[in-house]
């Protein structure tokens, strides 16, 4: 049912009278500013994002304009880089194309404080503020990455980056690959492997044996997630594969050349050209951070209809947790009713939503790093990569700030986005709250940013 | 109550580091406490700039003789505190600017600092990524720059090799006459004397010192190396730092040793949290962007903030704090703070006149400028500037 809405909403770019120019010593002329007001704005274009837009697109009037910014130029999210996997995914891509979704491509800088909207930049600089009736997060998850010795030799490369590499045309045939990690991500990442006629050595989980029995009994409540295991174990059940085997070392002259894994009882080392690695995921939630949204276990809390603790401010996807696809949609199709006004239908879905919960905590049980991983470590193995950082000298640190301030961990330019995480796991640092820039920005796009603030508040 | 030692230090920032290894040297026993990390207030947030500052004759004496224990010291630092003596580059922007250039320069000469006034093309023979049209600069090559947490940590760690004790993780919460310090969890300690070097904190542990925090911000930027090779302030710089009621900002920007440029300067009052503000951070932006140009397409990765502690005088208080009451010298508590944003530099200087003080030596430059009492009974009559 679409309810009729009367109020016009103004959709026109508002641009600056200030004139550009030379700046005067005392920054006479502020840079040109624009505000894009919209009534729906998301952040991301995953299955997530793309639920939420597309539901809310359905159930509101055609004049509401809805933004969804991303910095890929693909729909789709990280999961569907590739393209649509399945009939679900072009379903909600398919969807993206009614009128009044406008997609945007570029970074999104800050939350703006006290409103549903974000500060964006274009890929060409050109800085706005994207204002909306609702904001709605899907920035998604990344790789952890755990260090060990030889994880920064060129040739060893994260999962979920090897499948992008792929895809933007890494040539692979004949290249001997060996994915060993943990979580669900190597399946899909082996049959990209295979379909670029890259070989495929060998698949290392390092989940115990026992973990995944118990996450294979619990799979049935999950019939689409094990259907689509199913359907990679078809595609894959040549490849060797082993349980509770983890990589200890790896090894070359100057470029990956082996890779030495380990079971508990036994080591053995397998000549490669590529390792895809990595431990599960963790949701990117600095975006969230930064808007001042609660945050627990490092998921962004949310209420049974996504709302986060902001109003008018709602979370999903893996952002809220790692759950996958299906998750993602679902929560996308809650928060996009929610944010329609269409409470009693959004309540009726987010029925849906406690299972996929489960279904978090049964991956985060499953697929957490093993004490190995941890110990494993040698001290000369680098933990910090932007700078260069060996783990025998934040060892001795007792928190974050003072490993930060005495050697610089995570002082680089990810400024703590791939040692933070690993820090976390290897010795329980918990690092800082995240501040503005969320990624390195040139000092014009950050003064652009400011001036949009100062001229919004 | 037995007092522990002869010196217990509150705070191991810099300040307190350098107290310490100072008095563990003159032979005095020494105790060091901190509440959190070393190096974690006003030492891990400011820029490291080791300079000759003019404001005063006061500070001229105090940053020259530190300028000089740090040189003496360069070739014992590691190199994780990133010694780099770069020089310093006042940069004029027109010709009254020049004129205060070559007045600096004078007051460098007597005070025998060298340095070189330059004129429009050197000046871009030195610096040529700033803007163009600029008259010239004064070029002091004897000032450096270092990391300041790893020295602040490094400091320590030569003390307590010398012998001095350090305890992490109590906060001291209360500071008595008679050398004694509480702490939050109603421990007790007692030396003959007590040292507070906690920055702008002091006030909690004396009330009634004339100390005031300031807030700063700095922003860092990726790898650039031999984009400046100076830390480049300009000439109005201490006209700003003096401003007692405005907030300001002026153009200061350092280079590291990774090749990262520290971006700063601002200076406000009353300010109390330690959020990052948008309006006086992006004046300081524009303010940099009009002297180096080419700054706004390098990136920046980080802002932070962090608080000076400041005196109305621009000049630190060192030596026995005075009684908010009677106004006269606390019995067993003194003060090693109030060094604005000098503590990096004059640290070593505070800790000579500290140590000498305290065992009965002259120190080497007078010490009455320096000494707490200037500000006594005199509280109604002051306005921070």
């Amino acid at each position: 049912m679409h309810r009729y809405h009367q109020r016009i909403v103004p959709t026109t770019i508002l641009h600056d009278r200030g004139k550009r120019g030379n700046v005067g010593r005392n920054g006479a002329s502020p840079m040109s500013r624009k505000t894009n007001r919209a009534d729906l704005v998301i952040v991301g274009s995953g299955p997530a994002a793309m639920a939420a837009a597309v539901t809310y697109s359905r159930h509101v009037d055609p004049s509401r304009r809805i933004l969804v910014l991303d910095e890929l130029t693909t729909l789709g999210g990280q999961i569907w880089r590739e393209g649509p996997t399945n009939r679900v995914a072009k379903y909600w891509m398919d969807g993206m194309t009614l009128p009044n979704i406008h997609r945007m491509k570029g970074q999104v800088l800050d939350v703006l404080a006290d409103r549903p909207g974000v500060v964006f930049q274009s890929p060409e600089g050109e800085t706005q503020n994207c204002l909306g009736d609702d904001l709605i997060l899907a920035t998604g998850a990344r790789e952890r990455w755990i260090p060990f010795p030889g994880w920064t030799l060129p040739g060893v490369v994260g999962m979920g980056g090897f499948q992008a590499m792929l895809k933007t045309g890494l040539a692979i045939d004949h290249k001997r690959v060996v994915i060993a990690g943990s979580g669900p991500l190597m399946y899909p990442v082996g049959r990209s492997v295979q379909k670029a006629n890259g070989q495929l050595l060998f698949l290392g989980e390092q989940a115990s044996i026992a973990k995944l029995v118990y996450f294979a009994a619990h799979l049935p409540a999950y019939p689409e997630k094990a259907f689509e295991a199913l359907g990679y174990f078809a595609k894959l059940w040549n490849v060797p594969t082993r349980l509770g085997t983890w990589v200890q070392k790896a090894g070359g002259d100057g470029r990956l050349e082996w890779v030495q894994l380990s079971n508990g009882k036994k080591s053995w080392r397998l000549d490669c050209d590529y390792l895809a690695t990595g431990c599960h995921l963790i949701p990117n939630i600095d975006l969230a951070r930064l808007a001042g949204c609660a945050i627990d276990k490092d998921r962004v809390q949310i209420d049974p209809l996504c709302q986060s603790s902001r109003p008018h401010l709602y979370a999903i996807g893996e952002c809220t947790g790692v759950g996958g696809a299906e998750r993602a949609i679902a929560q996308g199709i809650v928060a996009g009713l929610a944010a329609a006004r269409q409470t009693g239908l959004a309540q009726h879905h987010s029925a849906a939503l406690p299972r996929w919960e489960r279904f978090v905590q049964l991956l985060d049980a499953t697929f957490s790093p093993r004490s190995e991983l941890l110990t494993q470590i040698e001290e000369d193995t680098i933990v910090c990569r932007c700078e260069d950082i060996p783990h025998g000298r934040i060892k001795p640190m007792s928190c974050w700030r003072e490993a930060k301030l005495q050697t610089r961990l995570g002082m680089g330019p990810c400024q703590g986005k791939v040692c933070g995480p690993a820090a976390n796991a290897l010795y329980g640092f918990k690092p800082d709250i995240s501040r503005p820039p969320v990624s390195p920005l040139s000092i014009q796009s950050l003064l652009q940013l400011y001036q949009s603030e100062i001229n919004e508040s | 109550m037995r007092p522990v030692a002869d010196v217990l230090i509150v705070g191991a920032g810099i300040v307190g580091a350098a107290c310490a290894l100072e008095c563990v040297r003159a032979g005095l026993k020494t105790f060091v406490v901190e509440s959190h990390i070393v190096g974690g207030g006003a030492t891990g947030a400011g820029m490291g700039h080791l300079v000759v500052m003019d404001d005063s004759p006061a500070q001229i004496a105090l940053t020259q003789l530190s300028c000089a224990l740090w040189k003496k010291l360069q070739h014992e630092l590691p190199q994780s505190v990133e010694y780099e003596p770069c020089g310093t580059m006042w940069v004029a922007a027109d010709a009254e600017e020049m004129a205060e250039v070559e007045r600096k320069s004078r007051v460098y000469a007597q005070a025998g600092v060298a340095s070189e006034v330059v004129f429009g093309k050197t000046l871009y023979d030195y610096e040529p990524n700033l803007k163009p049209g600029l008259s010239g600069g004064l070029r002091v090559p004897g000032d450096a720059v270092i990391y300041p947490p790893t020295a602040a940590s490094w400091l320590l760690d030569r003390a307590i090799v010398h012998g001095s004790k350090f305890q992490k993780g109590q906060m001291v919460r209360e500071v008595q006459e008679g050398g004694i310090v509480v702490f939050g969890n109603g421990d007790r300690l007692c030396a003959r004397t007590v040292v507070v070097a906690t920055g702008a904190n002091a006030t909690v542990l004396v009330p009634g010192i004339a100390l005031k925090p300031r807030k700063g911000h700095l922003i860092i930027t990726d790898r650039y190396p031999g984009h400046i090779r100076h830390q480049l302030i300009e000439l109005g710089y201490l006209k700003n730092a003096h401003k007692s009621t405005q907030d300001s900002v002026a153009f200061n920007v350092q280079p590291r040793r990774t090749g990262q440029l520290l971006i700063g300067s601002s200076r406000q009052y009353g300010a109390v949290d330690s959020r990052v503000e948008e309006s006086i951070t992006a004046k300081m932006l524009e303010r940099a962007l009009w002297y180096l140009p080419h700054l706004k397409d390098l990136l920046c990765l980080r802002v932070w903030t962090g608080f000076r502690a400041a005196t109305p005088d621009k000049v630190p208080l060192i030596g026995p704090a005075p009684n908010p009451e009677t106004g006269k010298p606390m019995e067993g508590v003194w003060l090693a703070t109030g060094h604005e944003g000098l503590g990096i530099t004059t640290s070593l200087g505070t800790a000579r006149i500290l140590a000498d003080r305290l065992v009965g030596n002259v120190p080497s430059i007078p010490w009455e400028p320096y000494d707490p009492s200037r500000f006594a009974l005199k509280r109604e009559d002051i306005a921070i500037g």
